[in-house]
């Protein structure tokens, strides 16, 4: 960068100074009108000691009230006086000690969460206590025999328990109460509609019990019965929204990337600062390193590396030169430079890779959606059977029969049932989550269960990026040094991956790449052309690229995936050939998935030699070079003929058509860019070894979910006779719904345990 | 067993004392972060 831009001296961070900029991440402390509480994310804070530090030297400052930094969620919440201190003087200072901070944007919607979540937390809370309390009381009536109590002192605890019920009633179990009548007002029978009633039926024969004993209704009180069931099932609402929570976590992390403000040229050629949401195409940006590109550009000065980790799953920084195009979202490493915003807002791959995972995270998978369907009908037999006992016992005894009537609501509670599925997906999808698996949605873990076939469809997804160099051939009157020399100074400034590749081979055999050199050139496709001092002293111009580009007429037959010449007018100096070298952990997953019971292919577009070398190296029985897209699709037809289920795994981006027809898709690699990735799944970085267990994960999670359906069905089948024949009690209803549930969602979290390194053990 | 008159009373008071605390303590964001917490003191400078 030749000119410094104009702010330097100035603090940076000035623009969030304004309160409608501040607003977007700082809430108003509701007692002191000028108190605001502010969010930021902080980079390198990773461990405990690093928020010590942010929060002893912010805490220093004027009018800063408190200072909370977390290092688990790189976050940190700053209380501070908008009458003596502005946001840009804290932020300076955070960037002072070496944690650059962004304004967290979204804050709304995290505070959302974490309210949603709070207020489930103390709903179960509220009623667990109160539960425990209502035991208390409830058990010397279980144990003591008729005299041995007082009847004052029996009644006294009936009205202890009524009191202690009361919050459990008016407050935790609020969110059945209303859903039910929401259903029941668009005339529709929802699940919460049995237990609302079997909730309510239990509370007035209570109340009646206490308040006005010798009815019909009899002096029995359920309020332990109550108190349970509304507690378990607060327990599986509560689990609900903290696996959700976990799943959106990851989709937070992304969304938190982008900064809030950023640096415009303005008409007069100065820097300004304006809000990230004003960005229009065509701005020109400036952007320093270690920040975050706020919109889609080219690089218009200046040449830096970027971080494109968290879009495009490569690990290793990207050259950005002069012209290169930068992607919103990725981070700038190593020095400054000016954009050209070329797309903003929803038309970026960022939003579109944040859209995709939203959309994951709502999607229903099919095995759920039948849930659904069955739940209608069901929910109208709980009903029925519920009736059925009311009639059934109204004669003998009415008391018991409301109790009976209680007991097949609550018995059937399809908590268990409707529990079985999302909890196992959840936490499958959770656990990818966190092992840099995103899942486009959520059938594919069904889709992925079920696979026999699986087609490589790019020998990329088996062979490190990484080329090895083999020089086959140099010219024998010259010397084989010196031509090392040659290739290692021009291939020096190139930013080609095979030129790169050359470069280290050259230097790992002792070349020096400082020879002088003059009108160095690269053809984009071809080469580069140079002109060098031989060791006898004349000029030589000297040429290094394919075939082609250097005027070989013909290619010698080799099984390696590209041919390098370096040339001289008519002489052949030397000829290298380039072969992938398979990935460390391919040849051990392959013969995993193989031993397994699933058959793989490969099918690639390179050509026939290489191919058949890789899968012969590999294992791979059945593969195919020089395949276009329509062969491919020809090829996944005819498996599917055969009744195959086929998973494509590739970089997902050139197949559209093949990735449709085949059962479900995985891309995956380094340098796949998410966004345009059609697959179900994406695996972020490089390790195939992940499929095996991922394959091996999805088929356990499938597992599970029949488990939990098969154990929800047979306990609603074994409980509703007895329940209407009047041999289960309430409360013995409300444990065993209880135990249903938690069964459910503890068999569910077992998915939360993934061991990455291969097939999980007690698999098929 | 008189004195049961007075203390189950008592006893259900204090529950409601006692969720008032747990409504601190959620509301202050207690309950969320349970692991960073315990390794803060070993890891301060």
């Amino acid at each position: 960068m030749s000119n410094t831009p104009s702010y330097s001296s100035a603090n940076p961070w000035q623009g969030l100074d304004i309160q409608s900029e501040w607003e977007r991440f700082s809430q108003r402390e509701t007692s002191l009108p000028h108190v605001w509480i502010s969010h930021v994310w902080v980079d390198h804070m990773n461990c405990a000691a690093c928020s010590g530090r942010i929060e002893h030297s912010i805490k220093s400052l004027p009018g800063v009230l408190s200072v909370h930094a977390s290092a688990a969620s790189k976050r940190v919440r700053v209380v501070w006086d908008a009458q003596k201190i502005s946001p840009s003087q804290w932020f300076a200072n955070l960037n002072e000690i070496g944690y650059p901070a962004l304004p967290v944007n979204e804050y709304s919607a995290i505070s959302d969460r974490t309210v949603q979540q709070r207020k489930m937390l103390w709903r179960l809370v509220v009623a667990v206590f109160c539960m425990m309390q209502v035991m208390m009381y409830a058990y010397p009536t279980y144990t003591a025999s008729s005299n041995d109590m007082a009847p004052d002192m029996v009644q006294l605890m009936k009205w202890a328990s009524w009191v202690l019920t009361l919050p459990v009633m008016l407050f935790s179990a609020t969110p059945f109460l209303s859903q039910a009548w929401a259903s029941l007002k668009q005339r529709q029978l929802g699940m919460d509609v049995p237990v609302s009633l079997g909730i309510v039926a239990a509370f007035v024969m209570s109340t009646l019990a206490t308040f006005a004993p010798g009815g019909w209704w009899g002096d029995v009180v359920y309020y332990d019965s109550l108190t349970m069931f509304v507690s378990f099932l607060l327990i599986g609402r509560w689990l609900d929204v903290k696996l959700r929570n976990r799943t959106a976590g990851a989709l937070e992390n992304m969304m938190r990337r982008l900064p809030n403000a950023v640096l415009k040229k303005s008409d007069a050629g100065e820097w300004v600062q304006i809000a990230a949401s004003n960005i229009n195409v065509g701005d020109v940006l400036y952007v320093r390193p270690g920040e975050v590109f706020a919109a889609d550009g080219k690089v218009l000065a200046g040449n830096t590396s970027a971080d494109e980790s968290m879009l495009t799953g490569e690990s290793d920084p990207v050259m950005k030169p002069l012209g290169a195009s930068v992607i919103a979202g990725s981070g700038n490493l190593t020095s400054a430079i000016e954009m050209q915003v070329e797309q903003v807002g929803e038309g970026t791959q960022y939003h579109a890779l944040v859209n995709l995972m939203a959309s994951a995270s709502t999607e229903k998978p099919g095995i759920a959606l039948l849930a659904d369907k069955v739940a209608q009908p069901f929910l109208w037999g709980v009903l029925l059977a519920a009736i059925y006992a009311v009639i059934y016992w109204w004669t003998t005894d009415p008391a018991k029969a409301i109790m009976s009537a209680v007991a097949v609501l609550v018995v059937t509670c399809p908590c268990a049932l409707s529990l079985a599925t999302p909890a196992a997906m959840l936490a499958s999808a959770g656990t990818f989550a966190k092992g840099g698996i995103l899942i486009r949605r959520l059938q594919a873990i069904q889709a992925i269960s079920e696979v026999d076939t699986i087609v490589f469809d790019k020998t990329g997804t088996l062979t490190e990026n990484l080329q090895q160099v083999t020089l086959e051939d140099s010219h024998a009157s010259w010397d084989r040094q010196w031509i090392l020399d040659v290739i290692a100074t021009m291939s020096r400034d190139s930013l080609h991956p095979v030129a790169k590749a050359l470069h280290g081979f050259a230097l790992q055999h002792d070349a020096q790449d400082q020879l002088v050199m003059q009108d160095w050139q690269e053809i984009v496709g071809g080469g580069m052309s140079a002109t060098f001092h031989a060791p006898n002293g004349t000029l030589l111009p000297v040429k290094l690229g394919n075939a082609e580009f250097c005027g070989v007429s013909c290619e010698a037959e080799s099984e390696a995936l590209r041919q390098v010449y370096v040339t001289s007018g008519e002489i052949m100096l030397a000829r290298l050939s380039l072969t992938e070298q398979v990935k460390p952990h391919a040849r051990a997953a392959i013969s995993q998935l193989i031993a397994h019971g699933l058959d793989i292919q490969l099918l690639s577009g390179d050509r026939i030699a290489p191919v058949k070398n890789l899968a012969s190296q590999l294992g791979i029985q059945n593969a195919a070079g020089l395949q276009k897209a329509e062969d491919k699709l020809q090829h996944v037809k005819l498996l599917q003929q055969q009744g195959r289920k086929v998973l494509m795994v590739g970089d997902g981006l050139n197949d559209g058509p093949v990735i449709a027809a085949a059962h479900t898709s995985i891309a995956m690699g380094s340098g796949v860019p998410l966004t345009q990735a059609q697959a179900d799944m994406v695996v972020l970085g490089n390790d195939i070894g992940v499929l095996v267990s991922l394959i091996s994960h999805c088929k356990k999670t499938i597992l599970i979910v029949k488990q939990n359906l098969l154990w929800a069905a047979l306990y609603n089948a074994a409980g509703v006779p007895l329940a209407i024949l009047g041999l289960l009690p309430a409360w013995l209803a409300g444990l065993g719904m209880a135990t249903s549930s938690l069964l459910v969602l503890l068999n569910a979290l077992r998915l939360t345990d993934w061991d990455k390194s291969g097939w999980q053990k007690g698999q098929a | 067993m008189e004195i049961a008159f007075l203390l189950i009373p008592l006893a259900v008071m204090l529950v409601f004392v006692i969720l008032g605390g747990l409504w601190w303590a959620i509301q202050t964001g207690q309950f969320e972060d349970l692991e960073e917490e315990g390794s803060r003191i070993l890891e301060h400078d």
